[in-house]
């Protein structure tokens, strides 16, 4: 039983650094080939307690995606970005399994930070 | 008769201080307890606000194609607007069978507005099909 907790929690772990690996060499190359105008990069963060849902890792339930434009950006492109990500369901509900409770979006130029709960855009499987 | 009262007066004494520390020590597990129960009680009510169905484990392992991602982030939109101008019915006045296409192909671009690999399918399906350039 235990044995098997600690094997699940390194798998997990496994799991959710690949899928961050993946967003971030995908986020590059498109930014390299001009698929994209900006660079974004994920990492994992806290997150916020209230958004937390039964998959959540224990303070590593943040999903924070930082936004390279070279200008500070507006509160409506970081609300762009973000409810992109949101409406794809596939996407949110990875995010969701993968133990990630909040999508925060933020500037790193700016001082504008955006954040959502992400089981709230998982109604479909409610 | 002074010793005597010294000896009573010591063999009191621990008396006294054993009491008071049982009453003491049985305070603090009655707070302990409340605490318990109290921290119990909260987690039960959180695990009933955000439920969240098993049914997502599934999609752990699913694949989310991140390139159309970046991809349909910032052109899906250019594409859309020139694609629902371009497939509109209302262009094929003469032509029942090209209008019937058009709009099960405006159905298909209003539910694929974000992700572009699916709107590059209706743009090859108009250019084969409704002749459209683009």
């Amino acid at each position: 039983m235990i044995w098997e907790k600690i094997r699940n929690w390194f798998t997990d772990l496994r799991d959710r650094n690949r899928f961050l690996r993946e967003w971030n060499n995908s986020a590059k190359l498109a930014y390299i080939e001009e698929i994209i105008p900006i660079l974004m990069e994920a990492r994992i963060t806290v997150g916020s307690l209230e958004y937390r849902h039964e998959f959540s890792k224990w303070m590593a339930g943040g999903f924070r995606v930082k936004v390279l434009s070279g200008k500070p950006m507006t509160r409506d492109e970081l609300l762009e970005i973000g409810q992109f990500i949101i409406g794809d369901d596939v996407m949110v509900r990875k995010l969701v399994s993968n133990g990630w409770d909040t999508l925060e979006i933020y500037d790193t130029a700016g001082t504008i930070g955006l954040k959502w709960q992400l089981k709230k855009y998982t109604h479909s499987l409610n | 008769m002074n010793n005597l009262l010294a000896a009573e007066i010591i063999k009191k004494v621990p008396d006294a201080i054993i009491n008071k520390w049982l009453v003491v020590s049985i305070v603090e597990l009655l707070i302990i307890i409340i605490l318990v129960i109290i921290v119990l009680k909260k987690k039960k009510v959180k695990s009933e606000d955000f439920i969240v169905s098993d049914d997502i484990k599934q999609y752990k392992d699913s694949n989310v194609d991140l390139n159309n991602m970046f991809d349909s982030m910032f052109n899906a939109s250019k594409l859309h607007s020139t694609l629902k101008k371009k497939i509109h019915p209302d262009r094929f006045p003469n032509d029942p069978e090209k209008i019937t296409l058009a709009n099960e192909l405006t159905a298909k671009l209003n539910e694929a507005q974000n992700n572009i690999a699916k709107m590059k399918e209706i743009q090859t399906i108009a250019t084969e099909k409704l002749g459209i350039k683009f």
